[in-house]
């Protein structure tokens, strides 16, 4: 994949569109998540969210730049 | 009493004391300051043109529940991202032409102001933003035409990394969640609700909700529906209970307004020395107390509500069987006109009771239930008056207008600074219910946050060296702005403060330590907070008369609406309405306010009686019958289109004989098992109809209020 690319002659970093298409993966998920009632076992819900979107960013980081 | 111990227990109890209450303050104090500084960090590190913008945008976004604060972000985010579309847009058009822009800047900063006072709670933030981010980058755009793209790039960066700071930190440190509060709150309206039925029914049939009461109830309906709102970002496990959550409150608003007519019933009846009809009535009403108990008291938590929803479920069959025995029993004592009278109250009564029992199993439903409702639940509807928010979008016009005006002509360098006040003043309160007072609280921030600013850039900071000695000199000034903020009485002053820190003393890069250039910053700000000001005391209402009367005004048109509108949505969008309406009325003083409250009471038991009306109406009902009905329905409602005796009257006439008609047909046609229904309940809420309009002591004060011309007239009498 390109570092950067151009979104209507607008040029930019690809992790750009990509935090987007990760806050949307991330959604969905902890949707999923929230639903199924996985939230009730986990200390700290908010942090395990907080650190689930760090994670999934950066695995979409790292395959665009390794 | 002065044994150590006791001393040591003492001290204990206040440790713990101030812990709950000023220990949480300040957590969120410290979150906030936090939050600041690593937003100033990571846009030094980054390089952006004008870290201050970051540290600001924490201080504007900051709450001190996490739920509202994560609520407040999304919303900000997305106005930001408008705000920057239609600026380049109107900048790509414009930009040569200084005057066209500005006017066709301030007409965008008048609809986002329109938009902030019609939709409110948090979409009315993204459209606050959306015109203070227009102002951020517009206004520097006009003066720089070729850096705009710059420009919008990095002030939308900055805004954004303030944004995302605020929520990191304060979502994942200390919480201070909202999802307890709302359940503390939703147990709370049921048991305060049912401790209430239990006084209404010890003393049968007499007292009569005060306006105090209903006014918390209508309150708690609100702030649930708020808190509802914003939990639904805050915790994954509400976004499930979000339907279950508004179904509770569409629940609880229907059943209130039940009690509520039905009390008024009883009240006439009384009045009327209707003796034989109430003493039928009160044995039933006396049997439904202990139907709301769980083992002698009122159910605690949702779990021990599911036995109280199948006790009342199971009572609705005797209920309707006692109903019919003391109809019997009455037929032969009174006369038919009482008998109808009698009907009327008893299947408000059999309504209250299931209402009750739909209640009940919402709220256990809360605790219990996973997946979907069981009901569609319906959207609350908050009143917004067009006008009013035009008006609202008009005074921002006038007031970016003169400001924008000024600063062209006079070419004043500081003139950007002062218009985005003006219009971060003018958006901000277009909601407020107090907007004077919070325009002056926040200017008055301002004031003393320019003396602080000027003491602690020029006098601590410039002996500083390094981000973390640039941090520890402001942070004394910062603690105190955001204590500020945790006092509800000071929170405007408060807000006013940090954003005059972070703006003046604003730092850069490359620090400027330029006395002249802060204090022109500082009086630009000032001066837009002023126009601001000028223009909410200009354009608002002021004598309580008129206030009445515009209140009066919209609770005619709601009648109308009631007796017009689609049926599908009326009976939740209605009383949604009036009580919002009725919430508005809370920030009245007492003594105008009253007459007010009794007259929306009043105006929401019509209009459910007229719902209902029209609801029975649709029902299969024999054809001669129906022109009737439509004639009936309009002459309502021209009465309500124009408040005179001799529209009231003309109402009242055509009532009388369509329920004449309505008799007739029952004695005189041959009707089949589900029209004869139809017709008796058509009779039943045509009477309901007609108490209401025919009672003088609400009616003669709401048309008093609708037709009174304002103060010349009392100059006059």
């Amino acid at each position: 994949m390109p570092r950067e690319i151009a979104i209507f002659g607008v040029y930019m970093p690809t992790l750009l569109p990509l935090l987007a298409a990760t806050a949307a993966v991330h959604w969905s998920l902890d949707s999923v998540l929230a639903r199924i009632g996985f939230y009730r076992l986990v200390w700290h819900p908010s942090l395990f969210r907080l650190c689930t979107f760090i994670g999934l960013y950066a695995a979409a980081g790292l395959y665009l730049y390794r | 009493m002065s044994s150590p111990t006791a001393l040591r227990f003492n001290l204990a109890d206040a440790l713990r004391n101030w812990a709950r209450q000023d220990g949480l303050a300040w957590i969120f104090v410290f979150k906030t300051i936090a939050a600041s500084f690593l937003a100033l960090w990571v846009a030094f590190r980054l390089g952006f043109d004008q870290p201050k913008t970051a540290m600001t945008t924490v201080f504007i976004v900051a709450q001190p529940q996490s739920g509202l604060m994560l609520a407040k972000s999304f919303y900000r985010i997305v106005g930001t991202l408008a705000g920057l579309a239609v600026t380049l847009v109107l900048l790509a058009l414009f930009a040569q032409y200084q005057e066209l822009f500005l006017l066709a800047m301030t007409i965008w900063i008048g609809l986002c102001v329109m938009g902030a006072a019609w939709f409110r709670d948090f979409q009315a933030y993204a459209f606050v933003l959306a015109g203070y981010t227009a102002c951020i980058i517009g206004f520097p755009g006009v003066l720089h035409p070729e850096a705009i793209f710059q420009i919008a790039q990095s002030r939308v960066s900055e805004i954004l990394l303030g944004i995302l700071c605020t929520a990191v930190i304060s979502d994942a440190f200390f919480p201070q969640r909202l999802s307890p509060q709302l359940l503390l709150l939703v147990r709370g309206q049921y048991r305060q609700f049912v401790e209430f039925l239990q006084h209404a029914v010890a003393a049968p049939l007499e007292r009569t909700v005060t306006p105090a009461d209903q006014l918390k109830f209508v309150n708690n309906v609100l702030v649930l529906e708020s808190l509802r709102a914003s939990t639904l970002f805050e915790d994954p496990d509400s976004r499930v209970r979000t339907d279950r959550l508004r179904l509770f409150n569409t629940d609880f608003m229907a059943v209130s307004t039940t009690l509520h007519a039905l009390q008024q019933l009883a009240r006439r009846l009384r009045r009327q020395g209707r003796t034989q009809s109430l003493a039928a009535l009160r044995p039933l009403v006396d049997a439904l107390g202990p139907q709301l108990l769980h083992e002698g008291r009122a159910p605690a938590m949702a779990a021990e509500a599911v036995d109280v929803a199948a006790q009342l479920s199971a009572y609705r069959h005797q209920l309707r069987h006692d109903v019919h025995a003391a109809h019997q029993h009455l037929a032969i004592l009174v006369t038919p006109e009482e008998l109808l009278d009698f009907d009327c109250t008893a299947e408000l009564l059999e309504q209250l009771l299931s209402e009750l029992h739909l209640f009940t199993a919402s709220y256990a439903a809360l605790a219990t239930a996973r997946g979907k409702a069981e009901r569609p639940a319906p959207d609350f509807v908050l009143h917004s008056h067009w006008a009013e928010a035009a008006v609202t979008g008009l005074r921002a016009v006038g007031a970016m207008l003169v400001v924008t005006g000024f600063w062209i002509f006079t070419a004043w360098p500081n003139g950007a600074g002062a218009a985005t006040i003006a219009c971060v003043g003018c958006a901000l309160f277009a909601s407020s219910p107090t907007p004077i007072r919070s325009v002056k609280n926040m200017a008055l921030g301002f004031g003393v946050g320019m003396v602080a600013a000027y003491f602690c850039a020029f006098h601590i900071l410039v002996h500083m060296d390094g981000f973390l000695l640039l941090c520890m000199g402001m942070l004394p000034f910062l603690m105190v702005g955001g204590w500020m903020l945790t006092k509800p009485q000071l929170a405007g002053i408060g807000a006013g403060f940090n954003l005059m820190i972070t703006g003046a003393v604003g730092p850069e890069n490359i620090m400027h330590f330029d006395v002249p250039s802060f204090i022109n910053d500082g009086l630009s700000q000032l001066l837009g907070i002023g126009v601001a000001g000028i223009a909410f005391s200009l354009l608002t209402h002021h004598d309580p008369r008129a206030v009445q009367r515009a209140f009066a005004g919209k609770m005619r048109q709601e009648l109308v609406r009631a007796c017009q509108e689609p049926l599908q949505r009326l009976p939740h969008a209605f009383d949604g309405r009036i009580r919002d309406l009725m919430r508005q009325l809370g920030n009245l003083p007492e003594a105008d306010r009253n007459l007010l409250l009794m007259c929306a009471l009043s105006v929401l038991e019509l209009g459910d009686a007229i719902i209902d009306f029209r609801r029975t109406a649709a029902m299969p009902l024999p054809a001669v019958l129906k022109p009737a009905v439509r004639q009936t329905l309009r002459s309502l409602m021209r009465g309500f289109n124009k408040i005179s005796a001799e529209n009231r009257a003309t109402a009242l006439a055509s009532n009388t004989s369509l329920t004449q008609d309505l008799q007739a047909a029952l004695r005189y046609q041959a009707l089949r098992g589900s029209e004869r229904d139809t017709v008796e309940r058509l009779q039943r809420c045509l009477r309901r109809i007609h108490a209401v309009v025919e009672d003088d002591d609400w009616y003669l004060a709401f048309r008093g209020l609708a037709t009174s011309s304002g103060p010349e007239e009392k100059h006059a009498a």
